[in-house]
């Protein structure tokens, strides 16, 4: 198997509401961006993997229309209905089968363009959950308050989550939400489905994110500073929320295994120098403490406040601020290979954990984290 | 739990369909390129593509990157809003999101100085009449919202 790097990447500016782009000016500006922050160019690349939601975007087969803005005309283009991590797989994959040496992946998303909460209930089937108008935020909710009864982790603990990351959103310049809230905020702001506060869950983002990925003796030859991908994964749980132990992000687990065994991972805790994982709402990092490995069932909310995933812990979780900070949906678990590459290959400028060398990129999708994926990226 | 044996069930209608309707509403934000565009079409009843910075080809609609060549354009320019036929259709069927109801003919017109086509439809000639190669030119709108249909349709010259 060929050795696969990621030796670009870029993100779009975010925003609520980017009404001066369109999805294809966005998918321009990123893919440009990332093939110039590898030093490669569009001649060089072999495969353009995209991730779009058709839904989102309200066009068919959106991929089509995108074609040009990707840089794709006459490459092997294909896309991916899900999050852009999961292309970013998809990518690896290719290259390390040997058949393409380098490729781009590109995810995008304009929430804004429509009603996200309307979006988000078409994930429910017709036949069953869709009557009661179940959606992301209220699978969500159901999933949070399981999990807080099992472990009794208070409201506090996980309305830190969100004063930890929001934190370190200030210091990200690609961040929607740059400013810092307090823990009295958090808890004092609306709730918006209980236990979920206004707060403690992600903004509505339009932009986009694309990486650069390339077999190993291109990216040699290119750079000295690769974000080497050592290990993935992916694993989807059971669709109804209802056959689930909706306390355990269980796919998330499934993935991270595969990931770390690949990878050679055997205590994340101490092998990982940081993870950048989806976190919808605040819950969910707890979650994916758990899940990805930190700590033991029913201690994330100990490890948070012992100040292990913060800023100068031992293993930070989101240096960046994560999906709090900004969530441009489909592109969101995209961004976190993009903050992971840039960790480990010393470029993550004002959020540099200092000598980051391995890093776990994390990304989320369905209901209640139905599904996840996760890649491993390496000096 | 009592169990239900084969046969016993009391429904007599049997359950086989649940409506969906989906009541999405798009915002589809145009963008610095599409703006100008139609902007020049409703205040100035002008046809204006772009320039490939590479190819120097000239580019409908207007758009930030010539997607053959994967490089920026820049320069904007006016094009003719007469031009020669390169193919068409006469709709006669019905369907939903028509701009009129058929037969009516959709046609894609290289404009004189464009190098891609602009798709529109035909007016003032019956199908029967239309040859490809043809001259023909933009009728416009004295109502202009600056959308496609600032255009009427396209006569023949
Ligand atoms: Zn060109």
């Amino acid at each position: 198997m060929e050795d696969v790097g990621v030796v670009g990447w870029a993100q779009t500016r975010y925003g609520r509401a980017l009404v001066d782009e369109t999805p294809q000016s966005l998918i321009y500006s990123a893919v440009t961006g990332a093939l110039d922050s590898s030093g490669l160019s569009i001649g060089d690349i072999d495969a353009v993997i995209d991730a779009g939601s058709d839904f989102l975007d309200g066009r068919g087969i959106s991929s089509c229309v995108t074609v040009d803005a990707m840089g794709a005309q006459f490459k092997e283009e294909s896309k991916v209905a899900g999050d852009g991590l999961l292309a970013a797989i998809y990518a690896y994959m290719r290259i390390a089968s040997g058949l393409f040496s380098s490729a781009v992946v590109v995810a995008y998303g304009k929430s804004s363009e429509s009603s996200i909460r309307k979006q988000t209930r078409t994930m429910a089937e017709p036949f069953y959950l869709r009557s009661l108008g179940l959606d992301a935020l209220s699978a969500g909710a159901l999933q949070a308050r399981s999990f807080m009864r099992q472990y009794g982790i208070g409201p506090d603990a996980c309305a830190a989550v969100a004063v930890k990351n929001r934190l370190a959103g200030v210091k990200n310049p690609h961040a929607q939400l740059r400013k810092e809230v307090t823990l009295e905020q958090v808890e004092r702001s609306p709730e918006i489905m209980s236990p979920i506060r206004k707060l403690e869950a992600c903004p509505i983002t339009d932009g986009a994110c694309a990486v650069v990925m390339a077999e190993g003796g291109i990216a040699r030859s290119i750079s000295a500073r690769t974000a080497w991908v050592t290990g993935i994964g992916h694993s989807a749980d059971a669709y109804s929320p209802g056959v689930r132990d909706l306390h355990r992000a269980a796919s998330a687990k499934r993935a991270a295994l595969s990931a770390y065994k690949m990878a050679g991972v055997n205590d994340p805790l101490s092998e990982l120098d940081l993870l950048e994982v989806s976190e919808f709402y605040t819950y969910q990092e707890l979650m994916l403490y758990e899940a990805l490995g930190l700590c033991g069932e029913g201690e994330s909310a100990d490890i948070l406040k012992a100040g292990v995933t913060g800023p100068g812990g031992r293993t930070p979780v989101n240096p960046s601020g994560g999906v709090l900070c900004a969530n441009p949906l489909v592109a969101t678990g995209l961004v976190r290979l993009a903050e992971a590459s840039a960790q480990v290959s010393g470029r993550a400028g004002d959020l540099q954990v200092e000598g980051a060398r391995k890093a776990l990129a994390h990304a989320g999708g369905g209901l209640a984290m139905q599904t996840a994926a996760c890649i491993v990226v390496e000096r | 739990m009592v169990e239900l044996a084969r046969g016993q069930e009391d429904a007599r209608e049997p359950v086989t369909e649940v409506t969906g309707a989906m009541d999405v509403v798009f915002k589809h934000s145009y963008g610095e390129h599409y703006d100008r565009f139609y902007r020049e079409m409703r205040d100035n009843k002008r046809i204006v593509g772009i320039k490939c910075t590479r190819c120097g080809g000239v580019l409908l609609p207007p758009r930030p990157y010539c997607g053959k060549c994967y490089a920026p354009t820049r320069e904007w320019v006016a094009l003719s809003d007469e031009g020669s036929l390169l193919t068409y259709t006469c709709v006669h069927l019905p369907f939903i999101g028509q701009p009129t109801d058929p037969p009516y003919v959709y046609a894609f017109i290289m404009l004189d100085g464009a190098d891609v086509q602009f798709p529109h439809m035909l007016g003032e000639i019956e199908p029967e009449d239309i040859e490809v190669g043809m001259r023909v030119k933009a009728v416009w709108n004295t109502d202009r919202k600056g959308t496609l249909h600032d255009i009427k349709y396209f006569r023949p010259v």
